[in-house]
C-alpha cells in the first residue's frame, strides 16, 4: 500500500515539475497577490489633494488653512473663489475633500456671539478616504480652537474631559495587520483547493483514471497519493507567505509559532478535502476550476474579510460557520496579533475538525458512488 | 496484502445472466458466455452494442444490475481486488501519461502492479524492444508517433505479465501493417498462456480469434468459433454482385423478396439465399431491366460480416422487429 502511494506521489511531482504553467502559477501567483495587497494597504492615507474655498479671506482663515496644510493628511492644492467649482473637482475625483470657510468666519470668532461655521465637503464614494479625512479635519479644528483660546483669551488651563480610545492588538490601526493575514489565508485556500481539485479531474479528463481504477491501486490510496503533493505544495506556499508577512510587512507574531504552524497544516487538510471533493465530482479540469471559483467566492463572503459577519442577517451568520476560512482567520489573527494560546481557540479548532471529517467522508462516499 | 483466495472455477471468464441497466436503457441484457484459459476471445458488435459496458463490468468499473460473472475464477463484484492484480487492460483511449517519458510510464505502471527492482528493469527492456522504442526511452510520450504509442500502451498493459488481457478496440485508427504486427504479437501471448479478451468492430480481425461472441442491442446473438458461427447462422450461400449502379440494383433486388439478405458492401452487393445459384438468371434479367449495368456475379465464401448481418436479421425476425 505504502509503495503504491509513494509511486503515485513520485509521478505527481515529475508531472508538476514538467508543467510550465502550473508550478510558477501556484508558487508565484499567491506571493505576488499577497505583496500587492499588503503593500497597497500598508500605507496610511496621507496628503489628500484638498480644495480650499476661503470666502472670508482674513488672517484667521489663512491661519486655519495653514493648520490644515501642516497636518499629514491634507495638501491644500486647489484654491477656489467660488463654491460652485467644488462640485467639478469632486465629480472628476481630482480632489476628494473641500474645505469651505464662509465669509464672516473671523468676525464670528472675535465677537463670540455665535459659533462660526466651517464646512467640510467629502467624497462619500470613497468611504475610507472620507472617514480618514473627517477624523483628521476634526483633529485639526480642535487643536486650532485650543490655540485660539490661548492666544485670544489667554486661557491656558481649561478642564475638559480627555476621552481617548486605546486600540488593543493593532495599536496603530495598521490596515496591513488586518488585510495581510486575511489575504494570506485566502491565497493559501486558493492554492490548496486548486492543486487538489485538478489532481483527479485531470486524470479523469485524460482517461488515465480508468487505467488506475483497474489497477491494484485502491481509491483511498489514490486520494492519499493525490493529497500529499498538494499538502506539501500548499505548506511551502504558506511558509513563504508567512515569511513575507512577518519580515517584509512586519505584522507582529505575538503568539506561539509552533501552534501557528500546526493549526495551518490542519487548515490545509480541511481545504484539501474540499478540493478533492470537487475533483471527484468534476469530469474535466475546466469544470473543477469553475467549481473552485464558485466555492472560493462563497467562502470569501463568509470569511469575514470582505464583509463583517456581525452585519449579516442571523441565518447567514450561522451559515458562515461552515466556512473553514472564517475559523482559521480567527485563530490566525489571534495568534499573530493577540498572542493568544490554544485555549482561546477551542471552538474554532473543533469547528475545523468537524468540517474536515464531514468533507473527507463525503468525498470518499462520492468517489465510490461515482464508479456506478 | 490480502491472502490468496480460492478461485470459484477454472474459466478465464464465466458470465451468467449478466445485465446492466442505465435508468430505462438496458445496455447489456442477460448475456451468457464462457472463455477458456489461453484463448483469444473476440467480442464483436457495432458501436453502442454493449461491448464496452460488458468490459467495464468485468473489470469492476461498473456494478452489474443483475446476474453475475467471474474473471479468472474470481467474482467481479466481491473479489475485484484479486482480479485487478492479475489482469492487464488497454482501453479505447490512449491512457499513458503524455507528460511522462516512455521509461517513466513503464516505471509507474510497473510499480503500481508491484513489479520493481531488477525484474522491472528486465521487463522494461523487453517491452521497449518489443515496441521498437530503443533509444527513445527518455522521450516524452506525447512526442511519439501513433503506432509507437499504441505498442507502448500494450507494453504497459502486459508489463506485469497478467494472466488475462482485456483490449477494448485496440486497433482503432491503426494502419493495416501495424494491425497485422499487433495481432501476431497477440498470438504469441496466447501461445504463452495469456487469455485475451478483445473487442473490435473490424470483422476481418474477428477471423483471427479462437472464439467469438456477437453482441447487438445488448444481447449476444451468436457465439462459437468463427467456423461454427458461419455454419450455424448463415442461411444459404453468398453471391457477390458488382454492377455500375449499385443503388438501383439494391432496390430492385430487395423488391424481389426471394432472398434472405441483400446488403451493400462498399460498392458491391452481397446477396444471401439458399441455393442462390438457381436465382442467377432471374437476377441477371432484373438488373438488365432496371439498367443497373451488371459487371460480374460470383459465389463467395461468407465473411463474418455476412454472418453478422444475417444473425442480426434472424434475431429481429424472432422478436418481430422490422428487418
Amino acid at each position: 500500500m505504502l509503495a503504491r502511494i509513494l509511486n503515485l506521489i513520485r509521478k505527481e511531482f515529475i508531472q508538476l515539475r514538467r508543467d510550465r504553467l502550473l508550478a510558477p502559477f501556484i508558487i508565484l501567483g499567491p506571493v505576488v497577490e499577497l505583496i500587492a495587497v499588503a503593500y497597497s494597504t500598508s500605507h496610511p492615507i496621507e496628503h489628500i489633494p484638498t480644495a480650499i474655498v476661503d470666502l472670508d479671506r482674513s488672517q484667521r482663515s489663512r491661519e486655519l488653512v495653514a493648520a490644515f496644510g501642516n497636518s499629514q493628511t491634507f495638501d491644500p492644492t486647489y484654491y477656489l473663489y467660488d463654491q460652485t467649482e467644488v462640485r467639478t473637482l469632486l465629480d472628476n475625483g481630482t480632489s476628494p475633500v473641500a474645505i469651505v470657510i464662509p465669509s464672516g468666519f473671523s468676525q464670528g470668532l472675535s465677537s463670540g456671539a455665535e459659533n462660526p461655521q466651517l464646512q467640510i465637503i467629502l467624497d462619500g464614494s470613497e468611504p475610507s478616504v472620507a472617514q480618514t479625512a473627517e477624523m483628521a479635519a476634526q483633529g485639526v479644528v480642535a487643536s486650532y480652537s485650543a490655540q485660539l483660546m490661548r492666544e485670544e483669551w489667554g486661557v491656558s488651563q481649561v478642564a475638559t474631559i480627555d476621552s481617548r480610545a486605546r486600540v488593543w492588538f493593532n495599536e496603530e490601526l495598521k490596515e496591513a495587520n488586518y488585510t495581510v493575514p486575511a489575504e494570506l489565508a485566502f491565497m493559501l485556500y486558493m492554492v490548496a483547493l486548486m492543486v487538489a481539485s485538478l489532481g483527479i479531474a485531470r486524470e479523469r479528463e485524460l482517461g488515465t483514471l480508468e487505467q488506475l481504477l483497474v489497477s491494484p491501486l485502491r481509491p483511498i490510496e489514490l486520494i492519499i497519493g493525490k493529497a500529499i503533493p498538494a499538502v506539501i505544495i500548499s505548506y511551502l506556499d504558506f511558509l513563504l507567505m508567512l515569511a513575507i508577512t512577518l519580515f517584509i510587512f512586519h505584522v507582529p507574531l505575538r503568539g506561539s509559532l509552533p501552534l501557528l504552524l500546526t493549526v495551518s497544516l490542519f487548515y490545509i487538510f480541511v481545504e484539501l478535502g474540499w478540493g478533492i471533493m470537487i475533483s471527484t465530482i468534476s469530469n474535466t479540469q475546466q469544470q473543477a476550476l469553475l467549481l473552485v471559483f464558485i466555492l472560493a467566492m462563497t467562502e470569501m463572503v463568509f470569511s469575514g474579510y470582505a464583509i463583517p459577519i456581525e452585519s449579516m442577517p442571523r441565518p447567514l451568520q450561522l451559515l458562515s460557520n461552515l466556512a473553514a476560512i472564517k475559523h482559521f482567520l480567527i485563530i490566525f489573527r489571534g495568534i499573530l496579533l493577540k498572542g493568544a494560546g490554544v485555549g482561546a481557540f477551542i471552538p474554532e479548532i473543533l469547528a475545523l475538525a468537524i468540517i474536515g471529517v464531514v468533507v473527507v467522508s463525503l468525498t470518499l462516499w462520492v468517489f465510490r458512488k461515482r464508479l456506478d | 496484502m490480502t491472502g490468496e483466495k480460492p478461485r470459484l472455477n477454472d474459466y478465464a471468464v464465466q458470465a451468467v445472466e449478466l445485465t446492466k441497466k442505465f435508468d430505462n436503457f438496458t445496455a447489456v441484457d442477460h448475456i451468457h458466455f464462457t472463455i477458456e484459459r489461453g484463448e483469444i476471445f473476440g467480442f464483436l458488435g457495432p458501436n453502442g452494442a454493449g461491448k464496452t459496458t460488458t468490459i467495464r463490468m468485468l473489470l469492476g468499473l461498473l456494478r452489474p444490475t443483475e446476474g453475475e460473472a467471474t474473471v479468472l475464477g474470481y467474482d467481479i463484484v466481491t473479489q475485484s481486488e484479486e482480479i485487478k492484480k492479475r489482469i492487464g487492460y488497454m482501453s479505447q483511449r490512449f491512457t499513458l501519461y503524455q507528460d511522462l517519458t516512455v521509461s517513466e510510464n513503464l516505471d509507474f505502471y510497473g510499480r503500481t502492479y508491484g513489479v520493481r527492482g531488477k525484474e522491472l528493469a528486465q521487463r522494461k527492456e523487453f517491452m521497449i524492444d518489443m515496441a521498437g522504442l530503443k533509444g527513445h526511452e527518455k522521450e516524452l510520450t506525447k512526442n511519439l508517433a501513433g503506432g509507437w504509442k499504441q505498442r507502448l500502451a500494450l507494453g504497459t498493459a502486459i508489463l506485469h505479465e497478467p494472466e488475462m488481457l482485456f483490449l477494448d478496440e485496440p486497433t482503432a485508427g491503426v494502419d493495416p501493417i501495424s494491425r497485422q504486427a499487433f495481432w501476431n504479437f497477440l498470438y504469441r501471448l496466447a501461445e504463452e498462456g495469456t487469455t485475451i479478451f478483445v473487442t473490435t468492430h473490424y470483422m476481418d480481425e474477428a477471423e483471427h480469434c479462437h472464439n467469438l461472441a456477437f453482441i447487438h442491442n445488448g444481447r449476444i446473438i451468436a457465439q462459437g468459433t468463427p467456423q461454427s458461427i458461419k455454419e450455424k447462422h448463415m442461411k444459404g450461400e453468398v453471391l457477390e454482385i458488382d454492377c455500375q449502379r449499385a443503388d438501383v440494383a439494391l432496390a430492385a433486388l430487395r423488391e424481389l423478396s426471394h432472398f434472405e439478405e441483400v446488403a451493400l458492401y462498399g460498392s458491391l452487393i452481397h446477396l444471401v439465399a439458399q441455393g442462390v445459384e438457381g436465382y442467377e438468371p432471374l437476377i441477371e434479367e432484373t438488373l438488365r431491366q432496371k439498367g443497373a449495368g451488371l459487371r460480374s456475379m460470383d459465389l463467395i465464401a461468407p465473411s463474418l460480416e455476412d454472418v453478422f448481418i444475417s444473425s442480426i436479421k434472424e434475431q429481429s425476425n424472432l422478436r418481430g422487429d422490422l428487418p
